[in-house]
C-alpha cells in the first residue's frame, strides 16, 4: 500500500503487526514501546523523520484504549497522573534544552546514545534485582503478592518529607505525600524523556513504584494515562513540522487497539513482582538496540 | 482402563485460546474493511491538508487518532465481553 505523505510503500499487515506487538507491551507494562516500534518502522522503509512523529501519534491512540481498560480495572490514579504531567512537561522542555547544549559541543549522538544505554541498563538491573527479591519474600516471609516490594528505602525516605502542601492519593493507597515530590518525580522522568527523545514510560513506571510507593498495576495504568497527553502533545508538535503520516499511525493503531486490550487484561493474572521482573527485560532489549545502532553508526563512519 | 478427562483449568485455557482466535478473526475482518474503505477515502484529503496547512493537518490528525482510539476501544471491548474473554480468570 502506498503512503504518499511519507512517500513510502509499506505492507499494511506489517504495520498492523507492529502495532499489535507494541500494543500488548503497552497494555501490560504501561510503556509507549517506541524503542521497538521505531526500529521496526524504519526497517519497513518509513523515513527516520516520520518514524518518531508517527510513532507518537499511534502511541496516543493505543494509550487511550489501554488506559480506559486499566481505569475499568481500577488501575488509574487520575489525580496522581494529572499532577505528574506538570513536572513531566517542564522536565521535557528542560531535557530538550540539554540536547541543544550537547549538540553545541558536537557529540550529541554519542553522549545521548551512551547515556540512554547507561540509564536503561541501570533501570533493568535494579528492577530485576528488586523483583526477584520481592518474589523470594512472598515465599519466605508469607507477604501478600500485591504488597511485596524488594526495595522500599527510597519510598520510606520520601514519605518522611513533609514539604507542604501534603496530599492524599486514595486510588494509590497513599495517605499523605508531598505535592512537590510528585512534581519532582514527573520532572525527572520528563527530563530523561526530553533528553533521550523517548516517551519515558520505562523510567516513569519504576519511579512511581520505587519512589512514590504506588502499586505496580496502578503505576502501569497511570503511566498510560499520562502517555495520552505527553504523546498527544508530541504528535501535534511533530505534525506541525511535517513529521507525521496519520494514515500509517491510524493503521498501526488498529493492531495496537486489540494488542493493548490483551496486554491490559493480562495484568490481572500476574502479581506486581512478576510484572516488574518481566518488565526488566524491556530496558535490556532497548539498550541492545541502541548499542547496535551506535556501533553500526561508528562502523559506517569508519568506512 | 483409565480415562484422561480434561481438567477444568485445561478447558478454560482451551476456551480462552478459541475465543481469542475468534476475536482476532472478527477484528481482523473489521480492520481490513476499515482500511480498504475509510483509510483509502481519507488518504486524498489528508494529503491535501498536509501540503496545504500543517497546523490544521496536525489538529485533524490528532482528532482522528483520538476518535479512532475511542471507537476501537468500544469495538474491542464489545467483542471481548461478547466472547467472555473479559471474565476469564
Amino acid at each position: 500500500m502506498e503512503f504518499p505523505i511519507a512517500g513510502v510503500v509499506v505492507n499494511p499487515v506489517f504495520l498492523v503487526a507492529i502495532g499489535f506487538v507494541v500494543g500488548i507491551l503497552g497494555g501490560f507494562f504501561g510503556v509507549g514501546g517506541g524503542f521497538i516500534a521505531g526500529p521496526m518502522m524504519f526497517l519497513a522503509g518509513v523515513p527516520m523523520n516520520f518514524v518518531i512523529g508517527t510513532d507518537l501519534a499511534h502511541m496516543t491512540g493505543k494509550s487511550i484504549v489501554a488506559a480506559r481498560l486499566h481505569r475499568l480495572l481500577g488501575n488509574v490514579d487520575i489525580r496522581l497522573g494529572a499532577i505528574m504531567i506538570i513536572g513531566t512537561v517542564i522536565g521535557v522542555e528542560a531535557g530538550a534544552q540539554m540536547v541543544e547544549v550537547v549538540e553545541r559541543i558536537g557529540m550529541a549522538d554519542v553522549i545521548i546514545g551512551w547515556a540512554y544505554v547507561a540509564i536503561l541498563v541501570v533501570v533493568a538491573a535494579f528492577t530485576a534485582t528488586e523483583s526477584l527479591r520481592a518474589i523470594r519474600m512472598i515465599h519466605t516471609e508469607n507477604i501478600s503478592a500485591s504488597e511485596a516490594v524488594g526495595f522500599t528505602g527510597i519510598t520510606r525516605r520520601v514519605r518522611l518529607l513533609h514539604i507542604k502542601p501534603m496530599i492524599s492519593l486514595p486510588a494509590s493507597g497513599i495517605k499523605s505525600i508531598s505535592l512537590w515530590v510528585i512534581i519532582t518525580a514527573g520532572f525527572v522522568s520528563g527530563l530523561l524523556a526530553g533528553f533521550l527523545g523517548v516517551g519515558g514510560g520505562f523510567v516513569r513506571m519504576p519511579m512511581m513504584v520505587y519512589v512514590l510507593g504506588v502499586p505496580t498495576h496502578v503505576a502501569i495504568g497511570t503511566d498510560l494515562f499520562e502517555i495520552i497527553f505527553s504523546a498527544g502533545y508530541g504528535t501535534i508538535t511533530h505534525a506541525i513540522k511535517g513529521n507525521v503520516d496519520i494514515i500509517i499511525a491510524l493503521i498501526m493503531q488498529t493492531g495496537a487497539a486489540i494488542g493493548a486490550q490483551i496486554g491490559a487484561m493480562s495484568t490481572r493474572h500476574f502479581a506486581g513482582p512478576r510484572i516488574r521482573l518481566l518488565f526488566s527485560v524491556l530496558p535490556f532489549v532497548g539498550a541492545l538496540l541502541v548499542i547496535w545502532r551506535l556501533v553500526g553508526n561508528g562502523a559506517s563512519t569508519l568506512h | 482402563m483409565p480415562t484422561h478427562l480434561p481438567s477444568p483449568q485445561r478447558i478454560s485455557k482451551h476456551l480462552l485460546i478459541r475465543n481469542l482466535v475468534i476475536n482476532l478473526l472478527v477484528y481482523g475482518v473489521l480492520v481490513t474493511l476499515y482500511a480498504l474503505v475509510v483509510l483509502r477515502w481519507l488518504g486524498g484529503p489528508l494529503q491535501d491538508l498536509f501540503h496545504g496547512n500543517l497546523t490544521v493537518y496536525a489538529l485533524v490528525g490528532l482528532t482522528l487518532i483520538v476518535v479512532q482510539g475511542v471507537v476501537l476501544e468500544r469495538i474491542t471491548s464489545f467483542l471481548m465481553a461478547r466472547l467472555g474473554l473479559r471474565h476469564f480468570d
